[in-house]
Parts: C-alpha cells; structure tokens; sequence
C-alpha cells in the first residue's frame, strides 16, 4: 500500500528529488523493514552488510560534494532519507544519518582542504564513519562548557576526559572532541574542536548499556586518557569549536524532525489499515467510529502540515537563510506531536499496539529520543524564546 | 563497445489487473508499471562490462509510449549513457514484431552487443532475444547466468536440466538474462541528477504488420466460495461426487 505521506511529498518536492525517495524507500522496504523484528529480538547493532547497502546507495556521502565523492546533495535529499527509512526504523535512518550531519557535517562546514581531502572521500563511501562527542557524563545542554579538556604541551595537545551519548561510536574511525581549551575566555570563545583517530593511544570506546530506545544505533562512551594528538588535529579555529558545534547541530535538527515525522507517517498508515480491519460491535470496522476517525485525522493533519514545514526549513537551509529558531521550532513540534498522537494510535488499536510485531510500540520509545536528542525540547525553547522577549 | 540494452515498461506483478473496455488488453488504470525484472539484470551487466573494459557506450532502448521514458531515466540514473523511446504510442507487440521494430532501429545505430532480459514478465513470450539475434544475424545465447568477454568473444552460463551449459562465441550477439546473472544496482543521487542530463531521443517506431493478433483476454474464473459441510459423511460424498477427487 502507498504510503500516505508520499502523496503529500510528491506535491512539495521536484521530480528527481521524488525519484530518489522512492529509491530509497524501496530499499528500506525490500531490505530493511523485513529484518527490523530478528534485529530487535536478537539485541543487534544494525549489521554491517545493512550498512555496506547503504553505503552503496550513496547514503553517508549524500550532502557531500562531488569532488570529494559525495553524492552533491542537499539538506532536502538529507531528510528525504530520514522520512524513507525513518518510517520503518529510527535508529536504522539515524546511522547514515548521524555518520552525515555530526559526523561529516562539521568537516565540511569548518575542515581545511588538507582534512577534507583526507576524509571525505572515505566518509562519503561509508568506508569510515566520524561521531561527535559532544555531551559528556556531567555535561548535556549546558554543551559549550565541556569538563572534558585539551592542554597544548609543546607542538601537540593532550586531551583528557570522557564523552557519552556519541552516536555511532561502534563503527566510528574518528571522533571529533569539543574540548575547553581556554577556561578563562568568554562563553563560547573557550573550547576547541578536535579530530581524534578512535584507535590513537588513550582512547577507549564503551558501547552505553540498558538504552532501551533507538536499539540498533550504536551510542558509545568515550574515554580520553591523556591522548596527544598534533595541532593540525584542530577542526575550525582555536577556541572557536563552540562556533563548530552550533553550526553542526542547526541542520541536524530538521533531521531529526524528519525521524519524527517518519514515526507519525508510519503510525498513520498503521491505524488507518487496522481500523478497517479490526471489526468490533456488531460487525463494525472500529475505523467507522468517531474517536479512531479523531486519531487518524489528527495524524494526517500533523503529517502533511509539518512535512510541508519541514520541506520549507529545508529550502531556506539549503539557501543559507534558516535562523537556529527556526530549526529548533519544526523539531520541538514535530517531535512532541508525534509522540502524543502515536501513544493515541496506540490507544485507538488497543492490546495489539504492545507487541513488538505491529511497530508502534518501535515508534513510541523512539520518538522520545526526538524530543531530547539533538537538543532537547527543554532547552531549545530557550533558543525559541530569544526574539519573542521585548527585553533581554 | 557499443552496447545496447532492450527494456520494457510492464505492469507490477503484484499489481491488480483489469481488462480493458475491448476485451483484448489491459486496463492501465489503477496498475503500477515498472521496468521488466529480468531487463535489469541486462542493464547492470551493461554496466558492469563497461567498468570492467574502462571504457564503452550504453544505449538504452524502449519500445512503447511516452510513459516509457520513466524507465528509460531509471537506467539512465543506473549508469546508461543515452535513451531512445521507439515511440508507438504504447500499443501491444507481440514478440515477433517487436524484434523486427527493433531490428529496423538497430540498423541506423552502431552496435556489437544487445543485452536483454529472458523475457518480459507482462506476456511472459520469451521469443524477442532470439528473433532479434535471428533478423540480425547474430549469435545468441538466451537465459545467461555468467558472462564475461574476452576482447571480442563472449562466453556465457546457461542452467540447463540438470547442469550448466557453456557457449563462447565471436561478437557481435544478442544475449538474454536471467535472474543470478548480478544484482542490479538501485540508482544513487547523483545517477539520478546526472540522468537529467543526459540524452533522451524519441524516435517513430518502424510500422510493422503485427504477427499476431490479440483476440482476446480475460481474467481466470474466479474460484467459488468455500462452503462448510455438516458431517464426515457430507463431506466424503462431497469429494467423491462433486470434486470427484477420491
């Protein structure tokens, strides 16, 4: 069956755009959504040959250019990817997804010639990924005042302290650290980003136990034991690494809007194919009766309002024109509403909604990494607030 | 290398499928057409050969309507070089005819190779590969597994009953694929950019007398309802008078 949310995409992105979506979701699928269950069951990290297909796709070099062997894509080809493989798999989308806007993302945006040359062809292959050790066991949203510290000694650094919650970390080569490197400078002008090869001496990687959401992405822990890495090592300029990581973070946020939404567009279907199949009092579909009409409608409503959203932050991304508000606004909103309509799905299907088979339940613990991951709600409507008050 | 590769625009076998209004066709609406399975394997054998050569030209052809080019831009986004449209408004061939159209085109393009798949799964013939190599003059070798080339020599797998047969023979041939040959690649991003770009000429099929004539077409009889019998002995009178089975 058609999924409901291409009918509202094929009138809001060109031609070609909408020829690779639908590649990409035939692909999710034929290859992903058959496996997803014994993947779950099994407790596995999404397999290396799930990985090795995308990376022939193109997947983890799409927004990267062509003469660094990307696919030349933008932030819409981006989110096209979440909303197709999204609606089977969160956490499955969040690899490629993760490996591009905080892995190569930053690269990009703030690598000298010398690192781009050196990684993104590889990156963009999928022959290695990048994760962003941003968040730290005493630090979250308070990020840009890591406890984590980096020292120059000489004509190199040493980089000391541990970082969690680090998206494929399993499979990282490298990781970018966001260090405090000058405590007595201003907020913001105090840190510094630095590219560290995971297998440097110092460096111990710990996949995070008991996450019972987003089950197939990796989330590693991060330990830096006096790791001397060269000052060529430095993303971006010194002390400007907070510079770095809000600039990252801005276009990785309509990403995780597109896993949201991905999540509402797959529980809409699902409601709406069992509410004609689920027959109850005298012989009815329960779709005939108004409260599950309601859920789905509701659904449909978020579905095709915030995908429309969503595509717009995309075009003024992709043009330059995105304030952080307005990224911070579609993610706060499409995760919240998608998490409040697929719990009333849920409700509407009834006892089915808690076996793992009928996805919902998939959908439901994921959706709270949208709400938190990648800024959380809480601290982002600080960010939202910011040009509303008349006075600072 | 010239290399030219045959597809056609088929309706999803898992498509529901109506007649049309005339009794002799299908009824497009409502069906989701795609590119004929077994032509993909001969699009990524194309590809595949030319990366392995380092060099090459990849013609894509397609007998039909305007709708076609759908599929013809997929195997541009593949890898395909350039597209034609054998443009007959998107009529029903059968077999014969088609490879005399085809045929027809050939003669005003360079070619050595002409890959195609072992048939199309809409009428399921299976007779275009070898009337083609046939109005050629070609070598043929049909329902190919494995092949490789040898600068001018092809030699290529067949499964046969209880074996496998191997053919080698000099270019230029018409060779069908089948299902194991490769694993056909989906197109990335930037295929399918690139594909934008690259030619896609409609030419007017060559008119041909059809060589067969489609009287009619109809759907299987649909099956009688299942019916729930009272006792053993209804039931074994059942399969013994009416299903006349025991």
């Amino acid at each position: 069956m058609p999924r409901r949310i291409d009918h509202y995409l094929a009138t809001l992105v060109p031609e070609e755009k909408l020829d690779f979506y639908a590649v990409v979701r035939d692909f999710a699928d034929e290859e992903i959504a058959p496996r997803i269950l014994k993947w779950e069951r099994e407790h596995q990290l999404v397999p290396d040959d799930a990985i090795a297909k995308m990376g022939e796709l193109g997947l983890f070099g799409l927004p990267i250019a062509e003469e660094y062997g990307g696919q030349g894509g933008d932030m819409t080809d981006l989110v096209l990817m979440g909303l197709a493989i999204g609606y089977h798999s969160q956490s499955v989308a969040i690899t490629p997804g993760a490996a591009i806007s905080l892995g190569a993302k930053p690269l990009q945006l703030c690598g000298t010639d010398a690192q781009k040359k050196a990684h993104l062809p590889d990156l963009a292959a999928g022959r290695r990924m990048f994760v962003f050790g941003l968040s730290e066991p005493g630090r979250g949203s308070d990020a840009a005042n890591p406890q984590v510290t980096a020292v120059r000694k000489g004509d190199h650094w040493v980089i000391s302290g541990e970082k969690c919650w680090s998206t494929n970390a399993h499979w990282a080569s490298h990781v970018i650290v966001h260090a405090l490197t000058a405590p007595d400078r201003p907020h913001g002008k105090r840190s510094t980003c630095f590219i560290v090869p995971m297998d440097e001496k110092g460096v111990f990687y710990q996949e995070m136990s008991g996450k019972r959401v987003w089950t197939m992405s990796s989330t590693g822990s991060i330990m830096f034991d006096e790791v001397k890495v060269p000052s060529d090592a430095i993303l971006g300029e010194e002390n400007d690494g907070f510079k770095v990581m809000v600039t990252t973070l801005n276009g990785g946020r309509l990403f995780v809007a597109s896993l949201a939404l991905a999540s509402a567009a797959f529980a809409l279907d699902k409601l709406r194919v069992y509410a004609e199949e689920r027959i109850q009092f005298d012989d009815k579909p329960i779709g005939r009766f108004q409260r599950v009409q309601d859920v789905v409608i509701d659904l449909d409503i978020l579905v095709e309002r915030n995908v429309t959203w969503l595509m717009h932050c995309c075009r003024l991304y992709d043009e330059g024109r995105l304030d952080r508000e307005q990224a911070a606004k579609v993610k706060v909103d499409s995760s919240r509403a998608a998490s409040e309509l697929v719990a009333l799905a849920m409700e509407a299907a009834g006892g089915v909604a808690c076996l793992d088979e009928f996805g919902l339940m998939r959908h439901h613990d994921d959706l709270f990494v949208t709400r938190v991951g990648e800024g959380s709600n809480f601290a982002l409507k600080d960010l939202i607030v910011r040009p509303l008050r008349l006075r600072d | 290398m010239e290399i030219i590769v045959c597809v056609k625009r088929v309706p999803a076998t898992d498509s529901k499928v109506k007649i049309a209004a005339d009794g002799r066709g299908l009824d497009p609406a409502g069906v989701e057409f795609l590119m004929n399975p077994y032509d993909e394997y001969a699009m990524e054998q194309a590809i595949q050969l030319r990366e392995k050569a380092g060099a090459g030209t990849i013609t894509v052809v397609s007998l039909g309507g305007a709708d076609a080019q759908k599929e013809l831009r997929q195997c541009l986004a593949m890898g395909a070089d350039k597209a034609v449209l054998l443009d007959d408004g998107g009529k029903p061939n059968d077999g014969c005819s088609t490879a005399r159209i085809v045929a027809a085109w050939l003669k005003t393009v360079p070619h050595e190779l002409v890959l195609c798949g072992r048939q199309a799964v809409d009428n399921d013939e299976g007779q275009f590969p070898s009337r083609l190599a046939t109005l050629l003059g070609f070598a043929c070798a049909t329902e190919v597994v494995a092949l490789t080339l040898d600068g001018k020599v092809f030699r290529a797998e067949r499964d046969i009953e209880g074996g496998r047969e191997v053919v080698a023979c000099p270019l230029p041939a018409v060779i069908s694929c089948n299902k194991g040959l490769n694993e056909p690649r989906s197109p990335s991003l930037k295929g399918i950019m690139a594909a934008k770009k690259k030619p896609l000429d409609t030419v007017a099929a060559t008119a041909v007398e059809p060589a067969l004539e489609f009287v009619s077409l109809m759907l299987p009889p649909e099956k009688p309802p299942g019916r729930i019998v009272g006792s053993v002995q209804e039931l074994v009178a059942a399969l013994r008078n009416e299903a006349k089975v025991i």
